[in-house]
């Protein structure tokens, strides 16, 4: 039952027909809203960056975020970790939100895994590809020996390789209340809770990242496989950890084509949801096939005395880079490039975003605070004691993260700097995570699995 | 994000799903 007219206008309104905005010339009266006792199941993705999670004052921002989301400082239903908190605002007008009139809104659609246009498409590995065509860009201009330096630690490190990507959109099934404009593709609401959250991705194409690194390397196929699959895991498994600060389930579901694997048959109901995606664990080729292959790899010989790449060993190596040396010369002293130095912690550092500006082996040194930083909180995340201030405290997690650290940080810190619960080290996670670790820090304390926040440790008045 | 034509607008109003209260006996008739 429907309570709009269809428009006929071809002038009006012609151009916001996708927004679904009611034209005013064939609904010249009141619209009377139908009552549904049931909330409605739609589909939409939100930005998400390791640094901000969800947050969206730092990150830049689309036409939809101002549609959806109130400027911080304004209102007190918004939680800005939670862009899905509190009722659609509008932008432009006066009014409630959503309009039928205007574009306002909360937007989601109605089907899972649409894949057509690129900041709403629900699929991100085509972002993270653009990801590694920038960097692989970038890469190229240094000397040979230095390529093989960083790409041997991206090729084995999936804490590197998950580091390069800026921003990526991660899907959530979302249950819709309050006004609803139905639309033919999607809705627009005043409410919008996640239920659970996505990421969908495309094994080919992360397979297409990791044998351009390990072509540089001459790696055979079965271990470019297992590198791809160690991957698939470990963000799995980060993005189900930070989801759960935000109370959510996550899911990993990779695209599956039927056409290319005809002994298999294409899984429906709830484990496709009428798309091309298949939950990891339902995956006939990625997790028989390939996991099978990767834990062969695992057992084999190759990985038994396999030595991961140490970042101290990178370093002193980069030292003889001279790719960029003509370069720097000119401006490595200008103001400019002395105020990028001068700021370097907090702002994200990815090999990509060095630009030949500095000296690679000095770009290094940022580049690992961070690389290390972002494996702390990955540790933070996943274990029950977080109160350890530096990544030495834990126990060795050279296969977990694919390079070995421990001699890097062992020249960088003295055993005494190590144990004193006072100094926080250069790459502590709540230097470099300024919006999630606070709201990490809140989660741990509603739970009580933190003692104290690292932020009140120093006492004034014992001083 | 595309969302085609309007075609009708809602109030989703969800009803909590409860347990049917059971109704309280009635207390036996005396004669």
């Amino acid at each position: 039952m429907n309570n709009l007219n269809e428009c006929t206008c071809i002038t009006v309104n012609r151009l916001r027909q996708h927004h679904g905005v009611v034209c005013t010339t064939c609904n010249p009266n009141r619209i009377e809203h139908l009552i549904v006792p049931q909330a409605i199941t739609a589909y939409r993705v939100w930005r998400y960056d390791h640094q901000n999670a969800f947050h969206k004052s730092t990150s830049r921002k689309g036409w939809s975020d101002f549609n959806d989301v109130l400027p911080p400082g304004f209102g007190n239903e918004h939680d800005h970790m939670q862009p899905w908190s509190g009722p659609a605002y509008c932008m432009h007008h006066n009014h409630k939100a959503p309009n039928p009139y205007c574009s306002c809104g909360y937007y989601s659609i109605n089907k899972f895994g649409k894949t057509n246009s690129r900041p709403f498409g629900h699929d991100s590995s085509a972002q993270i590809v653009s990801c590694f065509e920038r960097l692989k860009r970038d890469m190229e201009r240094y000397e040979p020996q230095t390529q093989k330096l960083l790409a041997d630690l991206l090729f084995y490190s999936p804490v590197a390789k998950t580091m390069e990507i800026l921003e990526f959109s991660l899907l959530s099934e979302v249950e819709l209340t309050g006004t609803i404009v139905e639309c033919e593709m999607g809705y627009r609401s005043e409410f919008v809770t996640p239920q659970k959250m996505y990421l969908l991705l495309d094994i080919d194409k992360l397979y297409q990242v990791t044998s351009y690194l390990g072509k540089n390397l001459a790696k055979d196929e079965a271990e470019i496989f297992h590198v791809t699959y160690q991957w698939v895991v470990y963000i799995d498994n980060y993005l189900t950890n930070i989801m759960k600060l935000f109370g959510l389930d996550f899911e990993l579901r990779l695209k599956y084509n039927p056409q290319f694997h005809r002994e298999y048959e294409m899984l429906n109901g709830n484990q496709s949801k009428g798309s091309d995606y298949l939950p990891l664990r339902d995956h006939p080729l990625v997790y028989t096939k390939i996991r099978f292959i990767s834990e062969y790899m695992e057992e084999s010989e190759k990985f038994q005395f396999h030595k991961y790449p140490s970042l101290s060993t990178i370093l002193e190596e980069l030292k003889n880079d001279t790719s960029n040396i003509a370069y720097l010369d000119r401006a490595r002293n200008s103001l400019a490039a002395r105020h990028r130095r001068s700021r370097w912690i907090g702002t994200p550092v990815t090999l990509s975003n060095n630009m030949r500006r500095d000296h690679i082996a000095s770009f290094f040194e940022n580049y690992a605070d961070y690389l290390l930083s972002f494996a702390h909180f990955n540790c933070m995340l996943s274990e029950k004691a977080n109160d350890k201030i530096n990544l030495l405290s834990y126990p060795n997690l050279t296969k977990q993260f694919g390079f070995q650290y421990h001699t890097y940080l062992e020249n960088k810190y003295e055993a005494k700097e190590v144990l004193d619960q006072y100094t926080i080290s250069k790459e502590h996670p709540s230097l470099w995570f300024k919006n999630v670790y606070p709201y990490f820090e809140q989660y741990l304390e509603s739970r009580g699995l933190n003692t104290i926040p690292i932020h009140t440790k120093l006492d004034l008045d014992e001083l | 994000m595309e969302i085609g034509k309007p075609l009708r607008v809602i109030e989703a109003v969800p009803v909590p799903e409860t347990a049917p209260v059971p109704e309280p006996e009635k207390e036996k008739e005396t004669v």
